[in-house]
C-alpha cells in the first residue's frame, strides 16, 4: 500500500567516495549493527504504527507530506533490524519477509534523515511508545556517513571542523583575533590561552564568525564576578559537526580537543556558549566519548546565567523598556532534551522583561527548523522556510518584537528566514542582554 | 473428542504454549541484547523512578499534540478498556482461566460485557477505517497492522455470534476459542507484542529523561 502513495524525491542525492553499491550498503549495515543496543532494539521494536507522532512534527504539518512522519524517516532501519537481528529474524531473513535493504533506499532516506529532521525531539514527546526518535535519526545518520550518503554541505562543514578546527573558518589564529577585538569593544580583558584557569570558555563558529559579542559579553560576566577563566586556541569550538553529520570519530575528535584542553589547565567548569546541539555533545556525549566520567561541570551559559542571577553572585538592572513584549525561543537540544527549560525564564525574569510566552512553548516549544545541521543543507531551504512560517505564526501571535534564544544557530536560523521573509521582527541573545544589564557595584 | 473439547484442550494448550515461550523470547533477546552505558553526570533525579514515572505519565500526558488527534486517541483508549472488559471481566472467560490454571475472579454482568464487546467491535472498525483513509497511516502500515487487527477482530466478532442463540451452540464456543488460539499464537510475532514492549520503551525513554532532568 505504501507503494502506492510514495512520492519520487525531488531533490539529488549526494553521495561521497568512490565505494561500489555493495560496499555502501555493508558499511551501512555493519555501522548500524554496532550500533544496536537494548534501548535501540526495545525502540525498533516498539512501534505501534499509529502515526501520533507526524501530529507532532513541523515538517509533517507544514506540508502534510506523510514521508515526513518522524519514524517513518526510519523506517528502512527498522527494516533492517527485523531481517538481521530481531529476535525471529531468521524467520524473517528465511522466507524473506523483510527485504534487504538496498543502496537505493539509503539514497531515498537521505533527505528524511538530514534535509527534514532537526533531532528536536518534539516527536518523542508525543509517542505512546516514548520512543526516542530523535536519538535513532542520530544513530541512522552514522550509518549513512559511513556509506557515504551525507548532504554534500553538512559533509563539507564536518570535513572543515575536522581538518581546520571549525565549519566556518574559526581557526585559533582566527579566534585569537577577534578575542582581541572583542575585549576592545567590550573594553574588557579576554585573557587567552591560560596555563591554568576555573572556567574554561568555549565558542560557537556562528558567534565567533557572525556574532562575536558573545566573547565580549561573556568576558565581561565573568569579569564582574571576578572569575579565572580562558579561553584556549586548543579547544574552544562547541559546535560539533561530526555528531551532526553522523562521522562518530569527527564527534570523538572536536569533543576531546575541549576535553583536553580543559584538564590542561585545570578547569572546574567548561561553559558551553549559547549552542543548542553543543550542549548534547559535551554535556550529555562528552563523557561517553571520554571513556569515563569528565573531571569537571559541563554548563550551558543559559544554566550558568540563571545560577549566577539566582544566588545574587551577579546583580543585573532591569531592562530600560520593562513595557515591550519580548518573547524567547527555547532551542530544543537546551530545552526539551537538555532539561534546562527553566534557567533562561530566570534569568529574563531577573532582567524585568516582559515575557510573553508563545504557544506552545518552553518543552513543547517548536524547532526553529535550522537545527540538527539542517541550515547548512542549501537544497532544504525551500522546506526549511516553509516550517519557520509556523514559527513566524507563533511569534506574530505573542504581540512581540524582539525574540531573545540561548542558541546561535537558532539565532542564525532566525536570521537567515527573517531577510528571506523580509520579516519585520529581531532576534538577539539573551547572553548579550545580561552583559549589558550588569549592575555597578 | 469434540471440537469444542479440541479448542479447549489441546488446541488451547499448544496456543498458550506458543505465546508463553513466543512472548518469553522476544523479551529475553531484547535483555539479552548489550546495554548501554551512559557516563555523564546526570542531574541527580531518581532515574529508576523517572523510568516508572514515564510508563505511568505517558498514559495521561500525550504533551503538545493538535486537536485532529485527539480523537483517534480517545478510540484508542476505548479500545484498551473494554479490550481488557471483555478478555478478562466476562464470565465465561473466567471460568476458562478458573479451569486451565485453577483460580478466577469476579466477573462483570453479562450486559456490561456484551455492550462493551459492541463498542469493541465498533472501536476496531473505527481504527481499521482511519488506517485505511489517512495517509500517514496508510504509509505506515503494513501486514503486521493488519494481520494484528484481524487477529483482533476475530475472536470479538465469533465471540458476538457465539453469544446470540439462547441456548450454547458449542460448534459456535468452539470457533470462538478457536479463534482466540490463534490471536494467542500471533500475539510474539507481530504488534501485539507492545502490549508488554511498552513497559520497557516507556521506561528506557523515562530514565534517560529523568537523567537530563527534561520534562517527563
Amino acid at each position: 500500500m505504501s507503494e502506492l502513495i510514495r512520492k519520487e524525491p525531488v531533490v539529488r542525492y549526494d553521495i561521497q567516495g568512490d565505494m561500489s553499491n555493495e560496499e555502501r550498503l555493508q558499511n551501512a549495515m555493519a555501522n548500524f549493527t554496532k550500533n544496536v543496543n537494548r534501548t535501540t532494539a526495545t525502540y525498533l521494536e516498539s512501534c505501534v504504527h499509529c502515526g501520533v507522532c507526524a501530529e507532532a512534527c513541523q515538517y509533517y504539518l507544514q506540508t502534510g507530506d506523510p514521508k515526513y512522519t518522524p519514524i517513518w524517516k526510519l523506517e528502512v532501519f527498522k527494516q533492517a533490524y527485523k531481517r538481521e537481528h530481531s529476535p525471529f529474524a531468521p524467520i524473517f531473513k528465511k522466507f524473506n519477509l523483510k527485504k534487504k535493504v538496498t543502496v537505493e533506499q539509503l539514497m531515498d532516506w537521505q533527505e528524511l534523515l538530514y534535509d527534514s529532521c532537526t533531532m528536536c525531539g518534539r516527536c518523542s514527546t508525543v509517542c505512546p511508545m516514548c520512543i526516542d526518535i530523535a536519538t535513532l535519526v542520530g544513530q541512522a545518520r552514522h550509518s549513512m556517513f559511513t556509506s557515504g550518503l551525507v548532504p554534500t554541505e553538512l559533509h563539507a562543514v564536518a570535513q572543515r571542523a575536522r581538518e581546520e578546527g571549525s565549519p566556518l573558518g574559526a581557526t585559533p589564529d582566527v579566534f585569537e583575533d577577534r578575542a582581541d577585538w572583542m575585549a576592545d569593544e567590550w573594553d574588557t580583558d579576554v585573557p587567552f590561552d591560560e596555563d591554568e584557569a576555573d572556567i574554561l570558555v568555549t565558542m560557537s563558529s556562528i558567534e565567533i564568525m557572525k556574532y562575536p559579542g558573545a566573547i565580549g559579553a561573556t568576558a565581561k560576566i565573568l569579569n564582574a564576578l571576578g572569575e579565572k577563566w580562558t579561553l584556549r586556541g586548543d579547544g574552544y569550538e562547541a559546535t560539533n559537526f561530526g555528531m551532526l553529520s553522523g562521522n562518530t570519530d569527527w564527534q570523538k575528535h572536536s569533543t576531546m580537543k575541549i576535553i583536553d584542553a580543559a584538564k590542561k589547565c585545570g578547569a572546574k567548569l567548561v561553559l558551553l556558549p549559547e549552542c543548542g546541539h553543543a550542549y548534547g555533545a559535551l554535556r550529555w556525549m562528552g563523557a561517553n566519548q571520554n571513556g569515563e566520567p569528565l573531571p569537571f561541570e559541563v554548563k550551558h551559559v543559559s544554566e550558568w546565567l540563571a545560577e549566577i542571577v539566582a544566588s545574587g553572585r551577579l546583580k543585573v538592572n532591569k531592562v530600560k523598556d520593562t513595557e515591550t513584549p519580548f518573547t524567547f525561543h527555547d532551542p530544543c537540544q537546551v530545552s526539551r532534551r537538555g532539561g534546562a527549560t527553566s534557567a533562561p525564564r530566570v534569568v529574563m525574569e531577573a532582567l524585568g522583561i516582559n515575557l510573553q510566552e508563545m504557544t506552545p512553548t518552553g518543552d513543547d516549544n517548536w524547532c526553529c527548523g535550522g537545527g540538527g545541521g539542517v541550515v547548512t543543507i542549501k537544497r532544504a531551504d525551500d522546506l526549511r522556510y516553509k516550517v519557520f512560517e509556523l514559527k513566524m505564526e507563533q511569534v506574530e501571535k505573542t504581540g512581540a518584537e524582539t525574540v531573545l534564544s540561548t542558541c546561535s544557530n537558532c539565532r542564525q536560523s532566525f536570521a537567515d528566514s527573517i531577510e528571506h521573509f523580509g520579516w519585520d521582527k529581531k532576534v538577539e541573545s539573551l547572553l548579550e542582554l545580561v552583559a549589558e544589564n550588569i549592575a555597578e557595584k | 473428542m469434540t471440537l469444542l473439547e479440541f479448542a479447549t484442550g489441546p488446541a488451547l494448550y499448544v496456543a498458550l504454549a506458543v505465546f508463553f515461550l513466543g512472548a518469553g523470547w522476544r523479551l529475553v533477546h531484547l535483555f539479552m541484547t548489550k546495554k548501554r552505558v551512559d557516563l555523564s553526570d546526570g542531574r541527580g533525579a531518581n532515574e529508576t523512578l523517572g523510568g516508572l514515572w514515564m510508563i505511568a505519565s505517558r498514559s495521561i500526558n500525550h504533551g503538545p499534540l493538535t486537536d485532529r488527534i485527539k480523537m483517534p486517541i480517545a478510540n484508542a483508549y476505548l479500545m484498551h478498556l473494554v479490550l481488557f472488559i471483555v478478555i478478562f471481566l466476562a464470565a465465561e472467560h473466567i471460568e476458562i482461566v478458573r479451569e486451565v490454571f485453577g483460580f478466577g475472579w469476579p466477573a462483570l454482568p453479562e450486559l456490561v460485557v456484551r455492550i462493551s464487546t459492541y463498542v469493541l467491535l465498533a472501536s476496531i472498525l473505527i481504527t481499521a477505517y482511519r488506517r485505511l483513509r489517512h495517509p500517514v497511516l496508510q504509509l505506515l502500515s503494513n501486514f503486521d497492522d493488519w494481520f494484528s487487527l484481524t487477529m483482533t477482530a476475530l475472536p470479538v466478532i465469533t465471540g458476538l455470534i457465539a453469544a446470540l442463540p439462547a441456548e450454547r451452540n458449542d460448534t459456535l464456543v468452539a470457533v470462538h476459542v478457536l479463534a482466540f488460539n490463534l490471536l494467542l499464537i500471533w500475539f510474539p510475532f507481530g504488534k501485539l507484542m507492545h502490549a508488554f514492549l511498552i513497559f520497557g520503551s516507556r521506561y528506557a525513554t523515562g530514565v534517560a529523561f529523568a537523567h537530563k532532568g527534561a520534562r517527563l
